[in-house]
């Protein structure tokens, strides 16, 4: 019986880190032996620059716009850190044309040039931030993603996103099969945000799967074009990652998320978001 | 004029001495216009269907271009002429009654006609109405012209009305035609053994001529109606039994509940095959 | 010649010989049984109705199609709030007052513009056992051709099911002519069956007013093969049922006109399925006799009447009665066709295989069949075709009206859009069609109508 692949979505606030977590997340996958396709769903098409060292690849809609149907998955699927397979979707330019149809326009291409092999252990896609329109919850139809990670931080901005982003996922969850497997909290070093963070997560009915700590290595193995575990293997934040992708590969709580109120939101922000208080209350 | 004019024709229709149309839905918005932009009048008389309101019609052009006396005789000699023949018509079309299916104001006027040759209507439909039309003249308001001096209209109905309402509506009035402007409903009603007059753009039931045409345009699709009866006796119309057994076409709105319950008996949809 | 084509990309056309890929509403609406369910703005189906089915013969559209079609009327609120709530309450309402055996929601441009999720809509529905299938049919993929091959699979993948039980000998699926599009489909697929059957097999139409509906879908699986008669339509739904349900297909590209190609066309079909052939050869042997009794008869007209008999004719159209009308005269009756336009937008794949069929139309006889789409430039290459003295012949579409009364020629209305004749069941195909067709053609000579 062949086994399933776990098709993973990434969602959260545009500039959050989903492109980076992603990236250094599957590598991490691919080291412990796993075969991984990584689907980049957002026009800047930079979801695999560090998996392949470069912004270098042809996106599915250019190659399409100039070569018509008759395409091979070679053209536009290319092999980047230890084998992960790596694909962009592209689109138009800012301020022009469809982002959203072209979304759907690609995954299709690679349904139909059999980019799903039985071999893939994984297949995440990497979905540009708002999720404005029908076109970027293509990854989350019936038959594609499974589950779906929410990358936030303490900021109120990055979880008002996440909420919002919940609404669409409760949505698509009571249609179908797919589920919200956790939040990752990709750190911006924001007071108390780690109890925030799971505070947050818990009211959403989900769990903050993981913190990961804010660390210029991340930053160093960016500008070299490689994930943080290709960089620099043995420092810290590439164990956080490893062990991101540990707790995604042996995750079970999948759930369908209940998006808070404003209301709700706000306190809980304040509950745990201000130093002021904090110091008020500070006493030894 | 709207629809067919020229570059120079338009150019030419503020020097006009007065402006008219044949349906306010469509023509008072260009009428007004002219009127309060270039002072071209619009004439505050009934819409030119059936005799006495294209009297009044004709008289108020008189006025406006100063020829009444003509106007008078015109008149006078058209009543001689036409009125032999609008009798023979209404002989004929004595114990008919049609069915009115056009725009608003359109209707209106149509049904006029049809009650100046005799012809009843129960019912009709109309897509929308307009209480006011662009220029606010009490003549304007074509309805009430209607009701005044023709009649009430027991079935009126104002609704988007869709193909499958038609069974519903027409089982609701006696009649033996359909007059319809718009395509699509046609069909329906010829498969309920009506047959109909579809109209499209025409505009012939104008003026004193207009009665004569309509008259016999309808003597003409009548005799359709063998054809029609066989269609009634041999062909489906494809809504459900559960449809069909409505007596008010607009159950639906009325109660949108019943969408809920469950349907369609005709195979439910689902397939019982081998 | 196919690349240059390509390259030189005609992004506009006028005279339009095809509809849009929501065009195959129709498709739907020729399935006894079948009522599509159109989610697309208010105009779409309508156009598609003028082009297809109104104003191509007059065919008329039975009961779910004209002006009885179920519309989400697609307007600017459901482009920004997402329309499958109004898909919903329409599909909800249909059900109920429509009477149907398979209802098909055909989404167009805007609804996949914006994504939305019609597969949740209707799943719905199919979880609880409804027949309700959806196909992506936005405009801008193609034209009606193209949706009519999405449609079908669409209804194959989500209606028909899976299957692994037997396959039964003498049944074969038909994979034709896309109906409404192809004018004279119903009284060819009258024909064709008639021919099958005939042959000694069991036919599964699919489409039109003998096919039996939705049981003959479901029986597509236990059909022995899939025959595909048509230059290129059919063809990849035929790859796809191989694959499915593991049937082989044959594909005959040139629809048989006339004795000897029906009675080839029977005979290779026997052969390929290997049943026993005294059926068919009796049947054939039956409508040789009768076909060449005719024939005979008219071949007085044809050797005596001299005045005004064309003897060069031009075929513009659709690529399956191009090829099949075209072989015909040039084979049969001895016509030289001297310009070969081709209007489908058949895939760039299949080009060159249907160029070459022009190239053994007969003996002696070699054309080269231009793919053109615009109107404009397809008239402008039919003027420049070389009729020599004789009355030009045309077979094309009321388009090529204007060039047939520039060069005093005689135009036969024979593929989309027809306007200017009624088509109820008549065949230009076949052993009856070919007689009908010489009847058409030589009535026009003798100056009728």
């Amino acid at each position: 019986m062949p086994k399933e692949i776990r098709q993973i979505a990434i969602y959260g606030k545009g500039g959050i880190g989903k492109s980076t977590t992603t990236q250094n997340l599957t590598a991490g996958l691919v080291e412990r032996g796993k075969k991984v396709m990584v689907v980049g769903c957002d026009p800047k098409a930079d979801s695999t620059r560090l998996l392949l060292g470069g912004l270098a690849q042809k996106t599915v809609l250019d190659t399409l716009r100039e070569a018509g149907e008759d395409i091979d998955l070679d053209d536009i699927l290319k092999e980047g850190f230890k084998g992960t397979r790596c694909v962009e979707s592209g689109g138009p330019e800012p301020g022009v044309g469809c982002a959203g149809r072209g979304i759907i326009t690609s995954i299709g291409l690679l349904e139909r040039l059999g980019a799903y092999t039985d071999d893939l252990d994984y297949v995440f896609y990497d979905v540009l931030g708002d999720v404005v329109c029908g076109g970027f919850a293509m990854p989350i139809r019936e038959g594609k993603a499974k589950e779906i990670y929410i990358v936030a931080s303490g900021e109120m901005m990055a979880l008002y996103a996440a909420n919002n982003i919940s609404k669409g996922i409760a949505r698509y969850a009571k249609q179908g099969g797919v589920r919200l497997g956790g939040i990752i909290c990709n750190s911006r070093n924001v007071d108390r945000e780690i109890d925030l963070v799971r505070a947050f997560a818990e009211e959403l009915g989900t769990q903050l799967i993981h913190f990961v700590p804010r660390d210029n290595e991340v930053q160093r193995a960016e500008i070299r074009k490689k994930t943080v575990i290709e960089h620099k293997p043995e420092c810290n934040q590439a164990d956080e990652y490893r062990e991101l992708a540990r707790k995604i590969e042996e995750n079970k709580k999948f759930v369908i998320p209940k998006p808070l109120t404003q209301e709700r939101l706000e306190e809980i922000l304040l509950e745990y978001g201000l130093l002021d208080a904090l110091e008020d209350n500070y006493s030894i | 004029m709207i629809d067919m004019a020229s570059f120079d024709e338009l150019a030419q229709a503020s020097e006009a001495a007065v402006t008219s149309t044949f349906c306010h839905t469509l023509g008072s918005y260009m009428a007004t216009a002219l009127e309060e932009h270039f002072g071209v009048p619009q004439i505050d008389a009934p819409q030119p269907y059936g005799i006495s309101a294209t009297d009044e019609w004709l008289r108020a052009i008189a006025k406006a271009v100063g020829k009444e006396k003509e106007t008078e005789e015109y008149i006078k000699s058209e009543h001689e002429r036409i009125a032999p023949k609008i009798e023979g018509l209404r002989e004929k079309l004595k114990g008919l009654n049609g069915f009115v299916m056009t725009g608003s104001s359109y209707a209106h006027g149509l049904i006029c006609v049809l009650r100046e040759l005799g012809i009843g209507v129960e019912g009709s439909i109309v897509f929308h109405h307009d209480p006011v039309y662009d220029s606010g003249h009490e003549n304007q308001n074509t309805l009430k012209y209607l009701v005044d001096n023709y009649g009430d209209i027991p079935h009126f109905t104002v609704s988007k009305t869709q193909a499958f309402q038609l069974p519903n509506i027409l089982k609701r009035v006696k009649t033996d035609f359909v007059i319809i402007r718009h395509n699509g409903l046609a069909p329906v009603a010829a498969k309920l053994g009506v047959p109909s007059l579809a109209m499209g753009d025409e505009h012939f039931p104008v003026g004193y001529d207009g009665i004569i045409r309509t008259g016999e345009a309808i003597l003409d699709i009548i005799t359709r109606k063998k054809f029609n009866q066989v269609l009634k006796r041999h062909t489906d119309l494809g809504y459900t039994d559960w449809w069909l057994s409505q007596e008010d076409p607009f159950v639906l709105a009325h109660h949108p509940e019943l969408i809920n319950e469950p349907i369609n008996e005709f195979n439910g949809g689902k397939y019982d095959g081998e | 010649m196919a690349n240059e084509n390509k390259k030189k990309k005609s992004s506009t056309i006028v005279h339009p010989r095809v509809g849009c890929a929501i065009g195959a509403a129709y498709t739907v609406a020729a399935i006894p049984g079948g009522v599509p369910i159109a989610n697309c703005g208010p105009g779409c189906v309508d156009k598609q109705y003028f082009g297809l089915s109104f104003n191509n013969g007059y065919q008329g559209s039975g009961i779910a199609g004209g002006g009885d079609m179920p519309s989400v009327n697609f307007g600017e609120n459901e482009v920004v709030f997402g329309g499958t709530k109004k898909l919903d309450d329409l599909i909800q309402s249909s059900l109920k007052i429509v009477k149907g055996d398979l209802f098909v929601v055909l989404t167009g441009c805007s609804g996949e513009l914006i994504g939305d999720n019609v597969g949740a809509v209707v799943k719905k529905y199919q979880d609880q056992g409804y027949n309700v299938v959806y196909a992506d049919t936005a405009g801008f993929k193609g034209n009606n051709l193209k949706g009519h091959e999405i449609v079908v699979e669409a209804i194959i993948d989500q209606f028909v099911g899976e299957y692994k039980g037997r396959k039964r000998k003498k049944l074969i699926n038909l994979w034709f002519e896309v109906p409404y599009f192809n004018t004279n489909w119903r009284g060819d697929y009258i024909e064709l069956k008639r021919i099958l059957e005939g042959a000694g097999f069991e036919v599964n139409v699919l489409f039109g007013p003998q096919s039996k509906g939705i049981s003959e879908w479901k029986n597509i699986p236990k059909a022995a093969f899939n025959l595909v008669v048509s230059p290129w339509v059919g063809l990849k739904t035929a790859k796809y049922l191989e694959k499915k349900y593991n049937q082989p297909y044959l594909h005959i590209p040139v629809i048989p006109v006339g004795e000897e190609a029906t009675s080839a066309f029977i005979r290779k079909v026997v052969e390929f399925a290997g049943i026993d052939n005294t059926k068919a050869e009796a049947f054939i042997a039956q409508e040789a006799h009768e076909y060449y009794y005719f024939l005979e008869h008219f071949s007085d007209f044809f050797a005596e009447y001299w005045f005004g008999l064309p003897s060069r004719f031009a075929t513009v159209g659709d690529s399956a009665y191009n090829l099949a009308l075209t072989k015909f005269l040039a084979d049969q009756i001895g016509l030289q066709p001297v310009k070969q336009i081709i209007t489908d937008e058949p895939p760039e794949k299949y080009r060159d295989a249907i160029a070459d069929e022009y190239h053994n139309l007969s003996e002696g006889v070699d054309v080269d069949v231009e793919f053109i789409e615009d109107g404009y430039l397809a008239e402008q290459s039919l003027r420049q075709a070389d009729f020599g003295g004789s009355v030009p012949l045309i077979l094309g579409s009321t388009w090529e009206g204007d060039v047939a009364r520039e060069i005093k020629g005689l135009l036969l209305e024979v593929g989309t859009p027809v306007s200017e004749e009624l088509v109820i069941n008549r065949s230009y195909i076949g052993y009856h069609g070919a007689l009908t067709l010489l009847e058409r053609i030589y009535t026009a000579t003798v100056d009728g109508k």
